[in-house]
């Protein structure tokens, strides 16, 4: 009876466990996107995972970051180790301790320490990846450290003394005699310092350079995005992980001595948070048996040693390689741009043909040498907001060229960090100026009118893309007239089943439009004659009292919310989790063309009170071009290229926003809106005007840019990508906040993340 | 020079003190200071004076607690059938156990993340439930290794003494048994306690929640507050070291006893 019980409840424990990841195991086998229904047996998420080149720079990178951290811990720990323990004993106990800080400490701390010290204090480049290995190795030292130390305590002391009295040098003596005796635990330490780093996620994301990424980062970032083919491909790699460890294991457990290897292991793992060398001593004693194995650990640790060479020298052999060529290092949002791969071909009725095989870097980089006959290197990054932009410039990430909203174009405007555009950029008449020919006059003049210090916005940025901000919901589980008005957000019948974006501005921009609802929905303030300018300063208010009023409408909302998301909201709508989001337009079109892909229908809505229209631009940094005219001209050709209408719509297709630019005399543009929206049933067909785009507000009434679209596209995707009039004249650009009140609603912005004891 | 062992110590001396304790002291260094580089305790005040960071505070200690008591409740059976139980200390099944630790917590959490997906809907209805849960999957491995080595050091003729002289099962458990695998239970206790209190990841990737001190951290830093950033770092820093000195003087005692009664 006992005894059924105990193995009752290992049965259980082990299934806790394992039933995910063996569960995780069999879905990665088929075509399932979500664990639910089995689809079909697929090796599709193996093909992915080998043959994605992101996903296998990123394992390779992982990989050969711990070895290199274990490696340069291992040599430091264990000479330590053996200093340490034959040094005076005022010194011994002070290292002691020093060597239990990181042990102890939370990796949060230790990695914002270093990140601190280094990055912020010594304005050291991330680039350089002396932060992210430095940070890491002074997490897996100790470790090497505190599995060495128990060995050297447990040495016969004379041994050191008899060679040296048999005639050995001391550096021989420590070589032949002390080292040997200490293989074990140098290997324990080696495989701790590898498992420390391979799993590390806190140190690695603040000391890391923004192109690089290890498993942990990177799987924190890919649960949350909408590319499900890269979700399902993780899914591929946990198990692919799971059976090397068991494979390893077993391996470990063949031979009588591997017993001990594991549980060398074992120990040294555990060694992790424990504080005590007398703990670890008896663990050695119960577990070592010395006599032996140390000539196999000899082996193995000389085998380790090549591998790490052989590594090292491959990495040193891929810095050779580089030539002359030029480096362009641009850095973009997440999915931003034309990746390629596309799975089907768009064919335009003036004759274009778009396949998307490759991706736009690419292809810009065979242009830029066929045109100007150099070689440019982009070094393409991405960050996840503007924040986190700025974020990076200033902890020493060097760009040469970023894609920013307007109210950061207008900080660096502000700070000075910026490089105007050369005076042939604007020259329309130049063949190579796309963006010139083709930015729209409408966006033209927004960004003309949008000014910091006296100098307009469009001096220093070329337009990418634009939008509005708005509601998608699922017109099938919802009310849709419940999302007219921005406090559809607040609604209770909806709770736990929206969310709301991750962002401080956004969210304190839709407070700002819910407090003054009232106000801005009145008949005689939106016919004031200086309307724009009176609707722009409410939508701007920074004061004490707005923020504390936006603090409460934003905490209601948080409680009503399912999440504060920066990305999982769009799959999180398509799989019908959640009903309603806060989005903006460009990411409102992606989700309704995903979710149409699933069958559901969803809209999008931008509500009565306001909306806030943002631009995205790209702008060059002086710093980084630092005059290098050969820079200047090749990022000024990146931004024409980009500009080039049939890489517009490549653009458009793969990521759903609306471009700024309009394509002037060419009309691929204007055809690809036709080929999207253009109506299926001509009976039906409603009139949808979009001259202002094409022709700037004074043209806005042209014949020629009237689409006949299906009703429905009066609430879904071409609503989205090109707002009407009427949409147009309620929104508000937001500018930058002054030092103070960005103190003031960055405060309200972290109370709004923290637990409300109400 | 004469070359001797201790200075073999030196650049691993000069390493620590760069990376380990130099780091500690900037911190400390920006935690008390505001955006001027004068002193001041504004950081701190901001933070013991606002009734959300509290909060913060108060939610992640609850959770760092349930959480270790969930993995003490699972783990000290598994690891006593593991260590007396009708296994006989099987080395294969003790690294079944702990296994897990060398998959990458991330792809652990993945997985886990999916399955309650699928079975719960919709995670954010029960986000206590759910953090305890993560964590918990994630940190169970870490509370299994210092109990069974503990219980398995235990010497199975007291137990039998004490069944001799008529304990019960239950009385021989709580009376014997449990005191005296303290050490491995404190030792299990930090090694959960602590990450479970910080480490927002989990917590975050489950369903996106930042009520837990790593998470404000991670939030002044990316408003680029370095200021209010090593201010929560510096409280981390002393609830650890709390913490830490508690647990050293726990398991000193527990040594002591038991060296008093001569076990």
């Amino acid at each position: 009876m006992k005894k059924k019980l105990s193995i009752l409840w290992i049965i259980l424990v082990l299934m806790f466990l394992y039933l995910p990841i063996l569960i995780l195991a069999v879905y990665s086998f088929t075509k399932s996107t979500t664990i639910g229904a089995l689809r079909g047996f697929s090796l599709g998420n193996y093909r992915t995972l080998l043959t994605t080149p992101e996903l296998r720079r990123m394992i390779l990178g992982t990989m050969g970051l711990a070895v290199l951290v274990s490696f340069i811990s291992t040599i430091l720990g264990t000479v330590g180790a053996v200093g340490v323990f034959y040094s005076k004993k005022g010194t011994r106990s002070v290292m002691e301790l020093v060597n239990q800080i990181p042990v102890v400490n939370a990796d949060v701390v230790t990695g914002f320490s270093v990140c601190v010290l280094l990055i912020i204090f010594l304005g050291l480049d991330k680039n350089t990846y002396i932060p992210l290995i430095a940070g890491l190795t002074s997490l897996c030292t100790p470790f090497v450290y505190l599995s060495v130390t128990p060995r050297l305590k447990q040495m016969d002391p004379n041994l050191y003394e008899a060679a040296l009295d048999l005639g050995c040098t001391p550096v021989r003596a420590l070589l032949r005699v002390v080292f040997p005796e200490l293989i074990p635990g140098i290997l324990s330490g080696f495989m701790t310092s590898i498992t420390l780093t391979l799993d590390d996620y806190f140190i690695t994301t603040y000391t890391k350079p923004a192109v690089f990424d290890t498993i942990s980062t990177y799987v924190v970032n890919a649960t949350k995005g909408a590319q499900t083919h890269i979700k399902t491909a993780l899914w591929a790699l946990s198990t692919v992980i799971f059976v090397v460890v068991i494979i390893a294991v077993i391996l470990m457990n063949m031979t009588p001595d591997g017993v001990n290897g594991v549980r060398e292991l074992v120990d040294g793992n555990i060694v992790k948070r424990r504080r005590k060398a007398r703990e670890e001593k008896k663990l050695l004693k119960g577990s070592s048996s010395k006599s032996g194995s140390s000539r196999n650990s000899l082996k193995s640790l000389a085998l380790i040693m090549v591998i790490t060479g052989a590594c090292m020298l491959s990495c040193t052999g891929c810095g050779k390689t580089k030539d002359k060529t030029l480096v362009l290092r641009i850095a973009n949002c997440e999915e931003y741009i034309d990746e390629g791969n596309w799975d089907e071909t768009v064919e335009l009725d003036n004759g274009t043909v778009l396949s998307g095989e490759t991706s736009i870097i690419e292809d810009f980089e065979k242009w830029y040498e066929k045109t100007y006959g150099e070689r440019v290197k982009v070094e393409y990054s991405t960050y996840g907001t503007n924040e986190e932009l700025y974020n990076q410039l200033t902890l020493g990430n060097e760009f040469d060229l970023v894609c920013p909203s307007e109210y950061m174009i207008m900080k660096f405007m502000e700070e000075k960090r910026l490089l105007p555009y050369s005076d042939d950029f604007f020259d329309a008449a130049l063949e190579n100026n796309y963006y010139a020919k083709g930015v729209s006059p409408y966006i033209q003049s927004v960004l003309d009118e949008l000014n910091m210090d006296g100098e307009a916005v469009s001096k220093y940025g070329a337009g990418y893309m634009w939008g509005n901000m708005g509601i998608v919901y699922n017109p099938e589980l919802t009310d849709p007239a419940d999302f007219a008005h921005w406090d559809g957000l607040l609604n209770s019948r909806y709770e736990k089943r929206i969310t709301m974006k991750d962002g401080v501005r956004d969210s304190y921009f839709i407070a700002l439009s819910i407090i003054n609802a009232n106000e801005l929905q009145k008949d005689e303030f939106i016919a004031l004659p200086d309307y724009k300018d009176l609707l722009a300063e409410l939508l701007n208010d920074t004061s004490e009292k707005t923020v504390d009023q936006a603090e409460n409408i934003l905490s209601d909302m948080r409680r009503n919310a399912y999440s504060l998301e920066s990305d999982s909201g769009k799959a999180d709508m398509i799989t019908g989790k959640v009903v309603a989001n806060m989005q903006w337009s460009g990411d409102a079109v992606y989700t309704m063309d995903q979710a149409e892909e699933d069958g559901v229908f969803l809209e999008y809505s931008v509500p009565k009170e306001c909306t806030n229209m943002w631009f995205d631009a790209w702008v060059m940094l002086k710093d980084c071009i630092s005059q290098d005219a050969r820079k200047q001209r090749a990022a000024e050709a990146f931004v024409n290229f980009i500009s080039r209408p049939d890489n517009v719509v490549r653009n458009m297709y793969y990521i759903g926003y609306t471009s700024a630019i309009a394509g002037g005399e060419d009309d691929t543009v204007y055809e690809y809106l036709e080929y999207c929206y253009g109506a299926e049933d001509e009976e039906e067909a409603v009139p949808y005007s979009v001259g202002y785009f094409f022709n700037g507000l004074e043209g806005a009434e042209d014949e020629e840019h009237i689409l006949m679209t299906d009703k429905e596209q009066l609430k879904r995707q071409l609503f989205a990508q090109y707002p009407p009039l009427d949409t147009i004249r309620r929104s508000a650009v937001m500018k930058p906040y002054s030092k103070e009140a960005n103190k003031r609603i960055g405060q309200m912005w972290i109370n709004i993340r923290c637990f409300d004891l109400k | 020079m004469k070359f001797t062992k201790s200075k073999l110590s030196i650049p691993y001396i000069i390493y620590m003190v760069i990376f380990v304790v130099l780091p500690l002291l900037v911190v400390c260094y920006y935690a008390f200071t505001g955006d001027d580089g004068s002193f001041t305790l504004d950081n701190f005040k901001s933070f013991l004076f606002n009734s959300k960071t509290m909060g913060t505070l108060v939610y992640s200690v609850i959770i760092a607690v349930v959480t270790t008591l969930a993995c003490l409740i699972l783990a000290y059976p598994t690891a006593y059938i593991l260590a007396r139980g009708p296994f006989r200390r099987s080395d294969v099944l003790l690294v079944i156990f702990v296994l897990p630790m060398w998959i990458n917590f991330t792809l652990r959490i993945t997985a886990l993340k999916e399955i309650l997906s699928a079975i719960e809907g919709n995670l954010a209805f029960h986000p206590f439930f759910n953090s305890v849960l993560g964590m918990t999957y994630d940190f169970m491995p870490f509370m299994i290794m210092p109990l069974y080595s503990s219980l398995s050091k235990l010497d199975g003729q007291v137990i039998e003494a004490a069944a001799d002289l008529g304990a019960k099962p239950w009385q021989t458990m709580l009376r014997i048994v449990i005191p005296m695998s303290m050490p491995g239970i404190i030792s299990g206790v930090t090694m959960v306690f602590l990450p479970a209190m910080t480490n927002y990841v989990v917590l975050d990737m489950v369903y996106n929640s930042t009520f837990i001190m790593g998470s404000l951290i991670g939030s002044y830093f990316s408003s680029y507050d370095w200021h209010n950033g090593s201010m929560i770092s510096v409280i981390l820093l002393v609830l650890i070291f709390v913490i830490s000195a508690f647990s050293n003087k726990l398991s000193r005692e527990q040594l002591n006893r038991r060296e008093g009664a001569g076990l």
